[in-house]
């Protein structure tokens, strides 16, 4: 349990998915401009990533790896994920127009997160038993939704800060994120 | 063997998202929700686009227009 609770704190905090390891941050920058919208995608990022692992990890360990197709992981994780997404918006669209108005107007963009796919890839690469790999993926997408928010809410402060002119907008955001990546580094012992 | 494998799987796999991405196009998005569909997907809503004054570069057409504009 505590191993659990281990992976879990960190890959939220100490190994986080968007300031350490640096997947995702296409709709880090791109998305982090509202924070109605940074929300919704923060829940839709927590639900594909975890959806995603609970289908990869059994499908590589009990799919390719017996039928010795494993080299083939990436293309067919792509092709999963991107099935996931499709069927997850389907679903969302379908019966919940409340859900769907939260989360699911999110979910084409993250067909493409590269986040989703590298936590995929992770919990393939590193030997853990399932339950971990759920923890993991659980993790990741709380440490992106967690991240995002944050990040937003400064981007937001600074839109009103005398910031010179030219560092207004992206540059502004990039030393915004690496200032919180060297942050993030002061957590690396708690584990 | 093993090819036979292969192509069998792949193919499974891409069968597999045709047809969720075509059963996804049959249903409409919601009307209470279009707004918010229109609002997430459009340009507009990335961060990552330039500003007004800059024109922004939403797509490979429009950077296209936009670095014909530059003038170094």
């Amino acid at each position: 349990m505590m191993n659990l609770l281990a992976i879990l704190i960190s890959s939220m905090l100490v190994n986080n998915i968007v300031l350490m390891q640096f997947l995702g941050l296409c709709s880090f920058f791109g998305v982090s401009t509202k924070m109605k919208s940074v929300v919704g995608m923060g829940l839709a990022v927590i639900v594909v990533i975890f959806l995603s692992a609970l289908i990869t990890f059994p499908l590589y360990n009990l799919v390719l790896v017996p039928l010795e197709i494993a080299y083939i992981d990436t293309i067919a994780f792509i092709l999963v994920i991107a099935s996931l997404v499709q069927l997850t918006e389907l679903v969302i669209k379908r019966f919940s127009q409340s859900l769907y108005k939260a989360l699911g107007v999110y979910l084409p963009l993250i067909a493409t997160n590269c986040a989703v796919l590298g936590v995929a890839l992770t919990n393939i690469a590193t030997p853990q038993s399932y339950p971990e790999a759920l923890m993991f993926a659980l993790g990741s997408g709380l440490g992106y939704a967690l991240i995002i928010i944050t990040f937003t809410a400064i981007r937001l402060r600074l839109d009103t800060a005398n910031t010179p002119k030219a560092l207004k907008g992206l540059p502004i955001a990039f030393v915004t994120a690496s200032l919180m990546a060297m942050a993030f580094m002061g957590l690396a012992g708690i584990i | 063997m093993e090819l036979l494998i292969l192509i069998l799987v792949l193919g499974g796999f891409i069968t597999l998202y045709i047809l969720t991405m075509k059963l996804n196009e049959k249903v409409a998005v919601p009307e209470s929700c279009k707004a918010a569909y229109l609002e997430a997907q459009s340009c507009e809503s990335c961060g990552s686009k330039g500003d007004k004054e800059t024109k922004g570069s939403c797509g490979f057409s429009n950077t296209l227009e936009f670095l014909k504009e530059v003038k170094l």
